[in-house]
């Protein structure tokens, strides 16, 4: 009878809003990388060529392509992680010690049960959800109790959680006759693989892809979704209207962290099998620039991520035919933050442009 | 025991001096109202630039020059973003972090051929012209000139804004810059100024630690002084003097983590000796917040003020 | 003659509207003139390009015969011209000295020498009858001493031209007389003045000559002598507008349904900023709050609606002790609010219009099953209802509250309050910055929440609207209650004296209570 309402997102996001974002990350990442290739230049070495070999590393190959998509995985995790809590104006730092967290915990609790699989997994990575939530709730009562900074005290945390795992993996739970890493865990714990061996591709994928599904519906279908987002575009009215900013800062937070224990539990239970000493290549914090390349949209997230984790896996390939640092991959992302940084430059311009008819 | 004593100070003051450098610096970019949580970022960079100076011309002070070059290029960038462009300045921060972070690993291959550290050169760990000096002569000769230009730049930037037109120049910026426009100042003028200072503050923060404490870069040697640094401004409620004790406060930690480190046969892990420093801050400042809770910040900080962003 | 300012044909425009509009004024040295027009007419916009914040898209700017470009409010200052603003430029932490000579300290390039600073400052202060001690902080003043500061900082730069933005918006009947004394003052010292307001007893009372601008137009120029308030107001909104007082509905048994008992609140240990304050509404009856700014309202509606919780005494509502209750449970429990601020405090400007009908209300069964989905259809049929009922302009409900004027914004957020059907409405300063078509409607709209039986409290700046609108007036004064009057038996200057501080007696007299 009434007509069907035609808008059904959260914020007012009419399709010009969202194709302007989509047009400033792009712009963002084209400039980035013109001046990556102006500084590879500057350096001594081609440009065209280490983009190519970067390229290769990262599609060249099948196998190739699923690592890139494996390396994705936790990317996507911890952009929505991100993501989440800075819809609520927490900026989450600590991803990277929360994700370490989760992938101890999942590692420990994996060798404890023979469990059918069934159960096993969805116990181990819950458990990997949970140490990480556990991990996110220091800084949010630190910052709740005694006002401290967030990305203070989850950095200091990511320190913490750095030195804490170690300890751990080199000590209490190190496996008999490995160097640096635990035992292996139950097999039932094991994450099915997709695509038969010597492919590493597994279910971590449609674990994340279902993780960015349930972002969305949450921040943009439900009552603590539209809480969530109110506190993150206006605190005082968000206040003054009843919602608890507080609660809702500190959930967001934990929420987050749960997510990023989930990467960590995935890259134990899908790709490692056991937790082995430093096997995070900065997964947490890369997680910043997923997040903000998406302007904290958990779809465009999926995007992202695949992006950020092909160019992390092609960099291998291009330190070894090229010869350039594989360092330069954090220029580049660098690079695509700073120049998103411009979006309040290029908006106003193009108001300007409108307006001025 | 008094070996105990002299060896815990000295240690202090080594272990708070880079801090307490870039804790002044992110002082004086906070009073103008800008946030600067990229120091940790500009001090990964000038460790490594300090090197590169010294690696080429075999003079650590033009090593020391270099660092701070590289720290006012990259606050520079930090400054054109917040200030100019009006970037979320946390966001820009992270950025600078990545930069740097890509830097010094794309520049350790790229000038040294090598992964995860650089060759040693020329350091100014020590400061033998002071061993004239009768009875605390040696102890003062054993630290390293850092740790005196951090007195040094204690006390300019103290008078600076105590006394000073430009000092009060900045807290107007930093407090209401509308208000610092309508009087006839150039809020981003005056910004950018206090931004690039703290980059030569972070830059010699990190010429410290790598020329200071040690003869070579390494990656992953800031290992969150940057951050340290921030926490030590809040604590020092925005204080030279506060900022600076903070950082000693902070130095402090670090020192016992070495003094324990030291200890033979101790039973404690080594990772948690590790953790003190980061912990102990935090519980520090956590307890410092708390018992002043009427703490009011920078009234305009990390809010930009510029045409590009609508002003409300 | 002596055209000392001449801006011809000044246009400028920001997103979406055309806030100046080929204006082009004559003004002549020595004289008090006046730009009046409703809010949102385009004068501040105008004067901020005379001050040098904002530049002109087209048009030219003359000095003394001289054409000049503004770049930044320094150029603005060395041609002599001073700006006071609406909202104080002031720091709070810092010393009147401080703010006033900052920029122009006075001292050595190494070392502001403060005391030196202090004697000029007192002696300007006496040349021109603006008492204040230099060595306070700012945030020890009263608003009047603070508007004494802003006008010496202007003094202190040696501007010729003073341009004044809206400065009785927050005086009293007696503290606005002293200003036009202040005015006249410096008129005599040779000083020209451009004074913008919107409000036409001070407009009438000193200006010379008085220019009218309507939707970023000039409307016309006329001398005092020529015009009258009537006048003024015809040109400023373009119709004959009846601000006046309405005739409402008598009520029999009317009860306490809000209760303000003892209530006190220090600040920083020694600011007592409530005293024991005593407030009761009753049900069918709006009751105004007058006072000056500063004087304990934003503490007392803080109290009421659960932002604030006082060192003691309680507050109740329908009988129920809502003292230390959520915000949340108040407003659930009977409890509207229309803040002061729309932007802060009102709104979530990037929520579309329909969500921001239901802020506050998002678990609510009407709007989420099982107060966690939301049901969009519901969201968005309510927000249609509320659009017509309320009159608000805008394309579709989906839009962002962003995009809506400032009155159709205030109509979203009384919108949502008077749907949820309160018992009690607070109003704060719920028609600042309005056009008049919204003024009238916001007046309206709370005369009928009176007549439905609701109580309304209402907090304003305006003594015209709490007149007005009113059915009791209670006087606030440093964090007490000083008096409840008839609003049909008391007269502006008695309404002024008391918000000073005196106390009328029951045969009339006045008693001071400023100790």
């Amino acid at each position: 009878m009434t007509k069907q309402v035609k808008t059904r997102k959260q914020i007012p996001a009419n399709f010009q809003t969202i194709g302007l974002d989509f047009l400033i990350s792009l712009i963002a990442l084209v400039l980035a990388i013109l001046t990556g290739g102006i500084i590879i230049w500057l350096f001594g070495n081609d440009p065209i060529a280490s983009y190519r070999a970067l390229i290769q590393g990262a599609f060249g190959t099948p196998m190739a392509f699923t690592q890139s998509v494996t390396k994705s995985v936790p990317l996507l995790l911890t952009g929505l992680a991100v993501a989440l809590a800075y819809k609520c104006t927490v900026f989450n730092i600590g991803v990277e010690g929360q994700l370490l967290l989760g992938a101890i915990a999942a590692g420990i609790a994996g060798t404890l049960f023979p469990l059918p699989g069934i159960l096993n997994i969805p116990f181990v990575l819950g458990i990997s959800m949970l140490a990480g939530m556990v991990w996110a709730f220091f800084p949010a009562l630190l910052k709740q109790k005694a006002n401290v900074n967030v990305v203070i005290s989850t950095i200091m945390f990511n320190y913490v959680g750095q030195s804490l795992v170690q300890y751990l993996i080199l000590g209490p739970f190190k496996a008999e006759g490995a160097a640096s890493a635990t035992n292996p865990i139950q097999a039932t714990a094991l994450l099915p693989k997709l695509l038969p061996s010597p492919y590493v591709l597994n279910l971590g994928v449609v674990i994340a892809l279902a993780a960015a599904v349930a972002v969305y519906f949450l921040l943009n279908r439900t009552s603590l979704g539209y809480e969530m987002c109110a506190v993150g575009l206006n605190k005082d009215a968000s206040y003054t209207n009843g919602i608890n900013v507080e609660r809702n800062m500190f959930l967001a937070l934990l929420m987050s962290g749960a997510l990023a224990g989930l990467a960590g539990g995935i890259e134990v239970t899908g790709t490692m099998g056991k937790v082995i000493n430093g096997f995070s290549a900065n997964y947490g914090f890369s997680g910043i620039p997923v997040a903000l390349m998406a302007r904290n949209n958990p779809f465009a997230i999926i995007i992202t991520a695949l992006l950020l984790g092909s160019m992390r896996s092609g960099s291998l390939m291009l330190q070894s035919s090229v010869g350039v640092s594989k360092n330069m991959v954090d220029i580049i992302q660098g690079l695509v933050i700073v120049f998103l940084c411009a979006e309040n430059v290029i908006r106003y311009y193009i108001k300007k442009g409108r307006g001025g008819k | 025991m008094l070996n105990f004593w002299i060896f815990m100070l000295a240690s202090t003051l080594r272990m708070g001096t880079p801090i307490a450098l870039t804790a002044l610096g992110g002082l004086t970019s906070e009073r103008s109202g800008v946030v600067n949580i990229g120091l940790e970022g500009i001090m990964m960079a000038s460790a490594f630039g300090a090197v590169l100076g010294s690696y080429l011309t075999g003079n650590p002070w033009l090593g020391v020059l270099m660092a701070i070059l590289v720290g006012v290029l990259i606050s520079a960038i930090h400054s054109v973003i917040s200030i100019t462009w009006g970037g979320n300045q946390s966001v820009s921060s992270m950025a600078l972090v990545l930069l740097a972070t890509g830097f010094s690993g794309v520049g350790l291959k790229a000038v040294f051929g090598q992964q995860g550290s650089s060759p040693q050169v020329a350091s100014l760990e020590h400061t033998p012209v002071l061993s004239s000096i009768p009875v605390v002569g040696e102890f003062l000769a054993d630290l390293s000139p850092f740790v005196y230009i951090a007195f040094l730049a204690l006390f300019l930037i103290h008078c600076i804004f105590k006394y000073t037109p430009l000092g009060l120049r900045i807290i107007t910026v930093g407090e209401n810059p509308k208000a610092a426009e309508t009087a006839g100042l150039s809020v981003h003028r005056i910004r950018y100024f206090s931004v690039i200072l703290s980059g030569v503050m972070g830059g010699l923060g990190g010429a410290f630690l790598s020329l200071g404490q040690m003869n070579l870069f390494q990656e992953g040697m800031v290992a969150g002084r940057g951050y340290l640094a921030l926490g030590a401004v809040t604590m020092g409620r925005w204080s030279p003097i506060g900022a600076f004790a903070s950082a000693m406060f902070f130095g402090l930690f670090s020192a016992i983590q070495l003094y324990v480190q030291t200890i033979p046969g101790n039973p404690i892990p080594s990772e948690f000796i590790q953790m003190i420093p980061y912990l102990a801050s935090l519980l520090v400042l956590a307890v410092s917040l708390k018992k002043n809770s009427s703490a009011v910040g920078i009234a305009a900080s990390g809010k930009p003020y510029t045409k590009f962003v609508q002003q409300r | 003659m002596g055209s000392i300012i001449e801006l011809k044909g000044i246009t400028k425009r920001f997103p979406g509207i055309v806030a100046n509009d080929h204006i082009s004024i004559s003004f002549e040295e020595g004289e008090i003139h006046t730009l009046a027009g409703e809010n949102g007419a385009g004068k501040s916009t105008l004067m901020n390009i005379l001050f040098g914040l904002y530049q002109p898209d087209e048009g030219e700017l003359l000095i003394r015969g001289k054409s000049v470009k503004f770049s930044n409010s320094k150029d603005s200052i060395r041609h002599k011209i001073g700006m006071v603003h609406q909202h104080f430029m002031l720091i709070p932490k810092l010393t009147v000295t401080e703010n006033i000579i900052v920029g122009r300290e006075i001292g050595t390039t190494l070392k502001v020498d403060r005391k030196m600073a202090g004697n000029v400052i007192r002696e300007l202060s006496e040349q021109f009858g603006l008492k204040v001690d230099p060595d306070k902080k700012i945030s020890e003043l009263s608003v009047t001493e603070q508007q004494r500061v802003e006008i010496l900082k202007v003094l202190y730069r040696e501007a010729e031209i003073l341009i004044f933005d809206e400065p009785t918006a927050v005086l009293t009947p007696q503290e606005i007389d002293e200003f036009c004394e202040i005015l006249l003052k410096l008129k005599e010292k040779g000083k020209t003045i451009i004074f913008i307001s919107h409000k036409l007893a001070e407009v009438m009372k000193i200006s010379d000559r008085i220019t009218v601008i309507r939707m970023g137009k000039v409307v016309g120029t006329v001398e005092k002598k020529e015009t009258d308030s009537a006048g003024i107001t015809r040109m400023m909104v373009g119709r004959d507008v009846n601000l006046g007082r309405r005739s409402r509905r008598q009520f029999d048994n009317q009860e306490n349904i809000l209760e303000v008992k003892d209530v006190c609140h220090t600040v920083n240990k020694t600011v007592k900023k409530l005293n024991h304050i005593n407030l009761a509404l009753r049900n069918g009856e709006v009751l105004g709050v007058a006072g000056v700014d500063g004087n304990g309202q934003e503490e007392l509606v803080n109290v009421i609606c659960g932002k604030l919780i006082p060192d003691s005494g309680s507050v109740f509502m329908n009988g129920r002790e809502i003292t230390k209750e959520r915000i949340r449970d108040r407003k659930d429990g009977g409890l509207g609010l229309i803040p002061e601020d729309r932007h802060r405090d009102g709104l979530v400007l990037e929520y579309s219009i329909a969500n921001n009908l239901i802020l506050g209300l998002q678990y609510h069964e009407a709007y989420a099953r099982h107060g966690i989905w939301l049901d969009f259809k519901k969201i968005h049929d309510s927000a249609t209802v509320l659009k017509e009922q309320f009159d608000i302009r805008c394309a579709n409900v989906e839009a962002g509250a962003g995009t809506l004027s400032g009155g159709n914004q205030q109509k979203v957020v009384i919108a949502r309050e008077a749907m949820r059907n309160p018992d009690v409405l607070i109003a704060v300063q719920p028609t600042r910055g309005l056009d008049v078509g919204s003024m009238e409607f916001v007046q309206k709209t709370l005369l009928e929440q009176r007549d439905k039986g609701k109580g309304v409290l209402l907090f304003s700046l305006e003594l015209d609207e709490i007149l007005t609108v009113s059915d009791r007036i209670a006087v606030i004064f440093k964090g007490e209650i000083i008096d409840v009057v008839d609003a049909n038996r008391v007269t502006r200057q008695e309404l002024g004296m008391m918000m000073l501080g005196s106390q009328k007696e029951k045969g009339g007299e006045i008693i001071d209570k400023t100790s």
